[in-house]
This record gives C-alpha cells, sequence and structure tokens, in this order.
C-alpha cells in the first residue's frame, strides 16, 4: 500500500498541471459558450444559446463542411504518402532508418511560421515553382499557386506528414515481418499478404496518423492564413478572427466547444476501430 | 529405389561476405522424417528458407518431384512452415488461422469449416477454435501452428526448431506428438533442430551440418554407432577425439575404462571432476597433452584432481576430419 502511495505523490504534479492548464481552461471555455457578447470587449455574462444557434448559420456552418473536406483530402493524401515511407523506413537497416528519420526531424528544427514562409517563395507568381515549370517548357505562364486551394492543401500536408510517419513507423517497427512470410508461405500473394497481416496489423499506427493529421488540419489557421491569404477560411481561421477582430468570445467559445466535440467524436471512432485508446507512437 | 520428393543440388548461399551454403546436396524420400541437426549458425535454417522461398539461393538447384522451384515464389511452392516461435497471427482467432491457406485458395466456408475441425481434433485441440492466439500456452500455440501448416496437405513440411520455446517435460511429450503426427497425416517432414536427442528421437534420417556442408546423412544408427566425421561423433554422441598416428579415433565418454588392467595402456592425470546428471565426469590430459572425458555413474567417486592412473578404451571408431572446418572461420 504505501509502494502505491508513494506513486500517487509522484504523479500528482502532472494531474495538477492538467488540471490547471486543460480542464479548468476547458471549463472556462464551455461556460464562455453559453454567455453574450459585451458591448465593446469581454463578455456579458447573460445565459444564452444564440451562439449556438448563429453557428447553425449557412455561414459558419458552410466554413466546418469546407474545413472538414480540406481535412479529408489532406489527411487522405498525408495516408498515401506517409505510410508507405514509415512502413518502408521500419524494414531498412538501423543506419538507412537514421537517416531516413532525420529526414522528417530536420524541418522541426526551424519555425512552422518561417517554413510556411519558404512556400510563399515557392508558389508566388514568377516564384521558385513558376521558375522550374517555365524553364522546362511545361507552362507559358505563371500558374498563380499563391492563395489559392492546392497550395493551402501542399501547406497542411506538408506540416502534418511527419506525424503520419512517425505513428505509421512506430506500429511497422512493431510489427514481427515473419508473420508477412507466414502469409506468404500459407499462399498469399504479396498484395494479398499486405492487406490481411500488413496491413490489419499496421492499422492502429495508420488510424492514430489520422487521428493526428486529420484533427490539427481542422484548426490550423496560419496555414490556411499564410498560402490561402483570406480567400480560404476554416474553422481554425473563423474562431481566431472572432476572438481577435470581430471580439466575440462567446462565439469563438461556442465555435471551440462544436470543434472539440467533433473531434472528440473521431477518436471515439478511433477507439471502436482499433480496440485501444492509445495513440500509437504518441502517447 | 527410394522415391525422392525433394532434391537439393549444389545449394550456394552467402550473406555478405559469409558462406553460409558450401554447396550442399541432399536427397529428401518421399513420407520421411529427416531432421537437420546442427548447432546455431550452421545454415540448417538458411536450407529451410532457400527451401520454402523466403531466401533465394546464389547457386544450385532445388527439386520438388522433379519440378524446378529454386526461383519459385513462396506462395507458388507446394511447402509449408512451421516457424521458429510460431508466427500465428494475432489478429485472428485460431480457426481463422487455421483456414487462412484455404480461404487464400479460395476453398468453401464449408469446406474451411470442417478441414479446420479436423486439423483441430488432429492436434488435440478441438473447442478452441474461437480464441485468440495470445489466449493459448505456448505447447497450444504450437500445434495450432503445426495444423495451419498441415491443413494445406503440403508435399513437404518444414519445422523450424518448433519445440524450441518449449520447456523440457513438453518437448520431450511434444516429440512423440510430432511424430505420431506425421504418420497419420503422411506428409514428408523436414525437421531442424539443435538438439541431438529430439533428432535421435523422431528422425527415420538425420543430416548433420556444420558450416554449411553436411558432415553425416544417415539414420540415428548409423549417425550414433558410425560416425564419419569427428565432428559428428563429438556432436551427436559426446565422444573424445582421439589423434594417433595421424589417424582419427572417436571414444565416447561412457566407453572410456578406468583401473581395468589390460585395456589401460595410456597414463593420464585428472584435471577435473564433476557431477552431472547423476554421472560422474572426469577429465583426464593424457602424457602428449590431449584430453579425455569419461563419464561413469556413480562410481570411482574417489578419483582426485591431480591423481595419476592408467586408462584406456575398448571402442574406438575410426573417424575422419570434419569437413566443416573448425569454429575460428566464423
Amino acid at each position: 500500500m504505501k509502494k502505491t502511495k508513494g506513486c500517487i505523490w509522484l504523479v500528482m504534479p502532472m494531474y495538477i498541471f492538467t488540471l490547471i492548464f486543460v480542464a479548468f481552461p476547458f471549463l472556462y471555455m464551455f461556460l464562455l459558450s453559453f454567455m453574450s457578447r459585451a458591448k465593446v470587449w469581454g463578455v456579458d455574462f447573460t445565459f444564452t444559446l444564440a451562439n449556438y444557434e448563429k453557428i447553425l448559420d449557412p455561414l459558419y456552418l458552410g466554413t466546418f463542411v469546407d474545413s472538414f473536406k480540406l481535412a479529408f483530402l489532406s489527411t487522405g493524401i498525408i495516408v498515401l504518402l506517409g505510410y508507405p515511407y514509415g512502413y518502408f523506413m521500419a524494414r531498412m537497416s538501423e543506419k538507412w532508418k537514421k537517416r531516413m528519420m532525420l529526414l522528417i526531424m530536420i524541418p522541426f528544427w526551424t519555425s512552422a511560421l518561417i517554413r510556411l514562409y519558404g512556400w510563399i517563395i515557392v508558389f508566388r507568381s514568377n516564384g521558385i515553382l513558376d521558375k522550374v515549370l517555365t524553364g522546362i517548357g511545361l507552362t507559358d505562364s505563371p500558374l498563380k499557386l499563391l492563395y489559392t486551394y492546392p497550395a493551402v492543401v501542399v501547406g497542411m500536408v506538408y506540416g502534418l506528414f511527419p506525424f503520419m510517419v512517425l505513428a505509421v513507423y512506430s506500429s511497422a517497427e512493431k510489427m514481427d515481418y515473419r508473420l508477412v512470410e507466414a502469409a506468404r508461405d500459407l499462399g498469399a500473394s504479396s498484395v494479398k499478404a499486405f492487406f490481411t497481416v500488413t496491413l490489419r496489423l499496421t492499422l492502429p499506427g495508420l488510424l492514430s496518423g489520422v487521428i493526428l493529421t486529420f484533427v490539427p488540419s481542422m484548426g490550423l489557421f496560419f496555414i490556411a492564413d499564410i498560402l490561402g491569404g483570406n480567400k480560404i477560411l476554416l474553422v481554425g481561421n473563423v474562431i481566431q478572427e472572432q476572438m481577435t477582430k470581430g471580439r466575440n468570445i462567446p462565439f469563438a467559445a461556442a465555435m471551440s466547444v462544436i470543434l472539440m466535440i467533433l473531434t472528440s467524436l473521431m477518436m471515439a471512432l478511433y477507439r471502436r476501430v482499433s480496440g485501444t485508446t492509445e495513440l500509437e507512437g504518441i502517447m | 529405389m527410394k522415391d525422392i520428393i525433394l532434391r537439393l543440388e549444389n545449394i550456394k548461399k552467402a550473406f555478405g561476405d559469409t558462406q553460409v551454403l558450401k554447396g550442399i546436396h541432399l536427397e529428401i524420400h518421399r513420407g520421411e522424417f529427416i531432421t537437420l541437426l546442427g548447432s546455431s549458425g550452421c545454415g540448417k535454417t538458411t536450407t529451410l528458407r532457400i527451401i520454402a522461398g523466403l531466401e533465394d539461393a546464389d547457386e544450385g538447384r532445388v527439386i520438388l518431384e522433379g519440378e524446378d522451384i529454386t526461383h519459385a515464389v513462396p506462395n507458388k511452392r507446394d511447402v509449408n512452415t512451421v516457424f521458429q516461435n510460431y508466427a500465428l497471427f494475432p489478429h485472428m482467432t485460431v480457426a481463422e488461422n487455421i483456414g487462412y491457406g484455404l480461404k487464400i485458395r479460395k476453398k468453401s466456408k464449408e469446406e474451411i469449416r470442417r478441414k479446420v475441425e479436423e486439423m483441430l481434433s488432429l492436434v488435440q485441440l478441438e473447442g478452441f477454435g474461437d480464441r485468440y492466439p495470445d489466449q493459448l500456452s505456448g505447447g497450444q500455440r504450437q500445434r495450432i501452428a503445426i495444423a495451419r501448416a498441415a491443413v494445406l496437405e503440403p508435399k513437404v513440411l518444414l519445422l523450424d526448431e518448433p519445440l524450441g520455446a518449449l520447456d523440457l517435460k513438453l518437448r520431450r511429450q511434444m516429440q512423440l506428438e510430432l511424430k505420431r503426427l506425421q504418420k497419420s497425416l503422411g506428409i514428408t517432414f523436414i525437421y531442424i533442430t539443435h538438439d541431438q536427442e529430439e533428432a535421435i528421437n523422431m528422425s527415420d534420417r538425420i543430416a548433420i551440418m556444420n558450416h554449411g556442408v553436411f558432415e553425416q546423412i544417415g539414420t540415428p544408427n548409423e549417425i550414433y554407432y558410425h560416425p564419419e566425421t569427428s565432428y559428428v561423433a563429438s556432436f551427436v554422441g559426446d565422444a573424445n577425439i582421439y589423434r594417433e598416428d595421424g589417424k582419427l579415433y572417436a571414444v565416447r565418454s561412457e566407453n572410456v575404462l578406468i583401473h581395468e588392467e589390460e585395456e589401460c595402456t595410456h597414463e593420464a592425470v585428472v584435471l577435473e571432476k564433476s557431477f552431472a546428471g547423476g554421472q560422474l565426469r572426469i577429465l583426464f590430459e593424457l602424457s602428449d597433452g590431449q584430453r579425455i572425458t569419461a563419464s561413469r555413474y556413480g562410481i570411482d567417486a574417489e578419483v582426485a584432481v591431480g591423481q595419476r592412473m592408467k586408462i584406456g578404451w575398448k571402442v574406438a571408431v575410426e573417424v575422419k576430419e570434419q569437413k566443416g572446418g573448425s569454429d575460428e572461420e566464423d
């Protein structure tokens, strides 16, 4: 019994931290979402459901739909690129694993914002991409890719790709490759062995990769801001604008609550499918 | 003339600079239980993987019933493997594991169900179909792994140290069971082990491997009583190798005589003595520096370390130098 007590004291700081910086703020935000907007600045503490009604307005509902669409598209591309990368990295020799891992980690050494400005240089009219494309004769005139939807998708894929790779890698690393050999030995073609054994056993990693890319891509407002100009409005952008320019804190809170509920539903789905609460490789 | 089901012709395989198989030949008869016996790193697992198609031979041919399958993919060979540590699919039930190969072959649900039931009763695990591998004991997993491979009725079943992870008691029991299974299935078994007792108990023939070559291929009796090389004699029979006039002799430790007047012509000093498994083991050094171990059941206990005495032996089999070279090559 003494032993258990000691453990509790060791984890207490973590609980207190979580309580103060996660649980209380969330509760506060939840309460704020039922308050009214103050005339000049701040919050008028009178109960209302108006904020939630306002979300049903097609204008705001539209941003939720757009955000979902963008998140689905980005996540889909990330799965197609990140799964093979993570899987093959796990099958490489130790030396190559380190090299491939380094390729993934190096960008993290620079601020995400600065890296996004790098993309501006690539995408802008007569930027690097245009010069290369016209240089090799693929296009005659600048593509004007900056501040378009594809630019935002590229930014999302670029920013969230490492999370998928790491999640898939940690799952594939744990998989016993002899199981694939066993499947081949029992008559499965390499494609069949992949779908019946490899994919099924790396599914927890793939799914946590999906969560780790899908959830943030709903809220990464600065990518849409920097690469999409103000043309592409995502939930994250709306929340940010309501907080700052709109000064409607209760409404921003209400949108955040809805966003959190939607992402929680995703997590619940993940739990159902993978049968685990652990996020592979991350938690 | 025996019916040859599988033939290995001059198989060579290297991993990097290490020549693991140095051109091996082997003919396997239909329906036999043949064991590849050798210590770890001798190339026995590589041989098995080349037969299964999980490894590609650098040179040589694998002929299964007259058909050259040297470069066929694993799923196009009529052989199946029981893997070391079983390799059962953790996300499938026992029944799904056993039925996996049948499902790939697009058998009907009814046929799969019936065959899975048959296999389960053959390995004496009726009613375990709905369990998952992690709910089974080591011995049970072992049987499922065998059932999963055997249900496809391959021409040859390959078993890679299938009993290695089990404890001694269970291993003995499974040895008998495997032998029974092989008889009732009528499938040719190629069995891999480093345990000479296992090999002698189960095999129709044993092929002793050492550093990528076969030292000797023969029945357990031939291997035990007529070892051809010094490696076979010492690995299987726990024999002393004694050199005299440029010839090699194998002398089993239980045949070393102490105190008996006539045969005891060698001057020796006692270096060590120890008890193991109810036996007294005495290590002697002869006057020319060669060392001989004698083992006895509980007698001659008064022998003291450092004591000088005369020893000798009745049965000494002349053997050849081992083919696989010495351990220093590794």
